[in-house]
């Protein structure tokens, strides 16, 4: 692999490859961002991918074969050892990949989780494997790389969390977003943790300088759901963006670093897996793939803490979140909390999802004042 | 598979569904709750009714042989006193099977039947050695406290119930070693007597063997003079090797390592004219093992047919792509085409 000068990419979603770029300018690997989505890549992915695969898979692939027509040759990947059909997507790609004559163009670097099996030193090669070859840095800089832009995507992601809520409440439309671009810009350009920490302030007093309008009466909505179609705006028709306009605050399940991020460590959503887990017990009794247990203990969480309804964004024939949905259906049900399930695929256009969404939010405001009015 | 329902006789009766695992686990459980002295009852063969009475159960996206589990489970809460509810991870070290599979005892007890939850024996079926996140010793402690609560059930001390549990696990792998040895057939399944033409037909025991979601495919082939294999008739240990040579990563799929390993084997060997893959709406894993089930059939020069099987009421547009598959094959062989 030497010799030449590689350029790498991640498949889109989120907030994701500016994590991954912030890492890669640190090893001093060049780093191609992958272009946003759009209808025609979407398009393009779900002709050469299986019919039944999940969604995420179609939307993915597309994204990787458009960076390599834009010049990457290299493309990461996070990989895994099931159940979820996520820990295959790697070896997926590059079967089609092949299929239509990509593989000369791009290549398929899958990071495998530290969970095989097999012995640490397995582990340590299979994930630090590719990387090492790639930057020719050792494995501990590497690892402190990543800490070190870990911790700025955590900031970032608390930004995101402020702007789920302000959004909702700004007087003016699309103030918040601006803000928002401009406290992420400034923790980009962050060196050092220093200059972080010192960013990071100045990040949220940007963000609480949205003026509010103290007149409009919000809802609080927890999304849950499967973490590519939560964490990818595209794919969710902006969902949050939308819910934010109808005057909804959002707490959400996921975030980026939520999803990369060790199972046990504090998550910038709230709780993390295990409590989830212990909270889901009732209902799911047993880890059952991707975050099936995960959604499950976080609705708790929510109506536990009383929040005024709860939507479930899943794509089709997404494994985990079918026995998710089973669950949460009874569990919102049994609580009255209002419950929104929406299956999203190649399919699904934006009118029909504003329709869903407008009458799901008049639901949980007639719902929120008939409790106003017993009181 | 089934037996008829016999005059009480003062046994518990235990009833086991004849879909989804059954086909791998319904020898292991029939010999564990015979011994501990109850009466084994299979539900009745899938039919329109079981599967619109399982629909109604669960959420539509659910796949279908799962929608034909809860009605036959339905059925069997009717005429048993218990059901064993499996959360069913893996037969084999470093695998899964499906989430909705390590899923379903909590559907079953927790969701779609919690008023009768106190019918069903939770039992877990786990023979992985290592799972990520679980202290040592834990899966062990698991299982023991579950036969404990299924022996008590049964009056029968711990010890007794540990042995039959594993007397049964005995039974259960001989069972397999008598298909791949071909001592035994699968599933009564017919076989021609000159056949000149064998096709493997590939996929989930309970996609094959249920007559109603696979629409007769093993008779129809059988009046067609045609020879079938089937994964069981492989072998696990073979269709395991082969898999594990054939893919970059080893699956981590317990089913679909054998379903991929078996079509690279008999592809390979030469042992079959060709393969017909089927495929239940909307199957997770089976969706994605198309793509190198494609790969691998066009690598070895085999012919490769896949067959999705959906709630469908007509076997017309199966008949006629069966024949068709099986008339070029006779075709190509012949010389005719």
């Amino acid at each position: 692999m030497k010799g030449k000068n590689h350029v790498v990419t991640v498949p889109q979603m989120g907030t994701m490859s500016i994590l991954v770029e912030d890492w890669m300018k640190r090893l001093g690997i060049d780093f191609l961002p992958p272009s946003p989505l759009n209808n025609k890549m979407i398009e393009v992915g779900a002709s050469v991918s299986p019919e039944f695969a999940c969604f995420p898979l179609k939307a993915t692939i597309a994204s990787i074969m458009n960076s390599a027509d834009n010049g990457a040759d290299i493309a990461l990947m996070v990989g895994g050892y099931g159940p979820c059909r996520f820990g295959y997507y790697g070896e997926v790609y590059k079967a089609i990949l092949k299929e239509n004559g990509y593989d000369k163009k791009i290549r398929i670097c899958t990071l495998e989780p530290m969970t095989s099996g097999e012995g640490l030193l397995n582990d340590l090669q299979k994930f630090f494997g590719p990387l090492i070859e790639l930057s020719s840095k050792s494995k501990p800089t590497i690892y402190w790389h990543l800490t070190r832009s870990f911790k700025k995507a955590v900031c970032m992601d608390k930004i995101e969390s402020m702007l789920l809520s302000i959004r909702a409440k700004e007087k003016y439309r699309g103030d918040t977003q601006k803000k928002y671009d401009e406290a992420v810009g400034l923790l980009r350009s962050a060196k050092n943790d220093k200059e972080l920490a010192k960013y990071q302030e100045e990040a949220v007093d940007v963000m609480n300088s949205v003026e509010l309008d103290s007149n409009r009466k919000t809802f609080k909505i927890g999304v849950v759901g499967e973490f590519y179609v939560v964490l990818e705006p595209f794919i969710n028709m902006n969902i949050e963006r939308l819910l934010n306009e109808l005057g909804i605050e959002i707490e959400r399940a996921i975030y980026i670093t939520d999803w990369t991020g060790p199972k046990n460590a504090e998550k910038v959503a709230g709780i993390n897996n295990f409590d989830a887990h212990k909270l889901a017990k009732p209902w799911i009794d047993g880890w059952c793939g991707g975050d099936c247990t995960a959604n499950v203990g976080h609705a708790i969480h929510y109506i536990n803490e009383g929040i005024d309804g709860i939507i479930h964004l899943y794509p089709f024939g997404c494994m985990p979140d079918i026995m998710a949905l089973e669950a949460l259906e009874i569990i919102t049900a049994e609580a009255q909390t209002p419950f929104l399930s929406i299956q999203i695929d190649e399919k699904t256009g934006q009118a029909g999802i504003v329709t869903r969404l407008q009458a799901f939010t008049n639901i949980v405001r007639k719902e929120t004042e008939k409790i106003w009015h017993a009181i | 598979m089934i037996k008829l329902t016999t005059e009480s006789n003062g046994k518990i009766k235990v009833g086991l569904p004849s879909a989804l695992m059954g086909y791998r686990l319904n020898p292991l459980l029939d010999h564990f709750f015979t011994n501990l002295g109850a009466e084994v009852v299979y539900s009745e063969q899938t039919n329109s009714q079981i599967l619109e009475e399982g629909a109604a159960l669960v959420n539509e996206n659910i796949c279908t042989p799962f929608k034909i589990y809860f009605g036959h489970v339905a059925r069997l809460l009717k005429s048993c006193d218990y059901i064993p509810a499996l959360r069913f991870v893996s037969e084999e070290d470093r695998t899964y099977t499906c989430p909705k599979f390590m899923g379903l005892r909590s559907l079953l007890m927790n969701i779609s039947f919690r008023e009768q939850r106190d019918k069903f024996l939770p039992l877990e079926i786990n023979m992985r050695k290592f799972t990520p996140h679980v202290k040592k010793g834990e899966q062990e402690k698991i299982l023991k406290a579950e036969l404990a609560q299924i022996g008590e059930v049964f009056g029968k001390t711990e010890k007794q119930t540990h042995d039959y549990y594993h007397d049964a696990l005995l039974v259960k792998e001989k069972f397999e070693q008598d298909m791949a040895n071909g001592m035994i057939l699968p599933y009564d399944m017919k076989q021609p007597e000159n056949p000149d033409l064998s096709i493997g037909v590939i996929g989930h025991p309970y996609n094959i063997y249920d007559s109603y979601l696979s629409m007769n495919i093993l008779s129809k082939l059988y009046r067609m003079n045609v020879k079938v294999i089937t994964i069981e008739m492989v072998g696990k240990e073979i269709s395991e090797k082969a898999a594990d040579t054939h893919m970059s990563k080893k699956l981590f799929w317990n089913y679909e390592r054998e379903i991929v390993g078996s079509v690279a084997y008999l592809l390979e060997n030469n042992l079959v004219d060709g393969i017909l893959f089927l495929d239940s709406f909307p199957c997770g894993p089976d969706s994605l093992m198309s793509v190198f089930l494609n790969q691998i059939s066009n690598n070895l020069d085999g012919k490769l047919m896949a067959i999705v099987l959906a709630e469908l009421d007509s076997d017309t547009g199966l008949k006629t792509r069966v024949e068709a598959f099986v008339n070029s094959i006779r075709g190509v062989k012949a010389g005719v085409i």
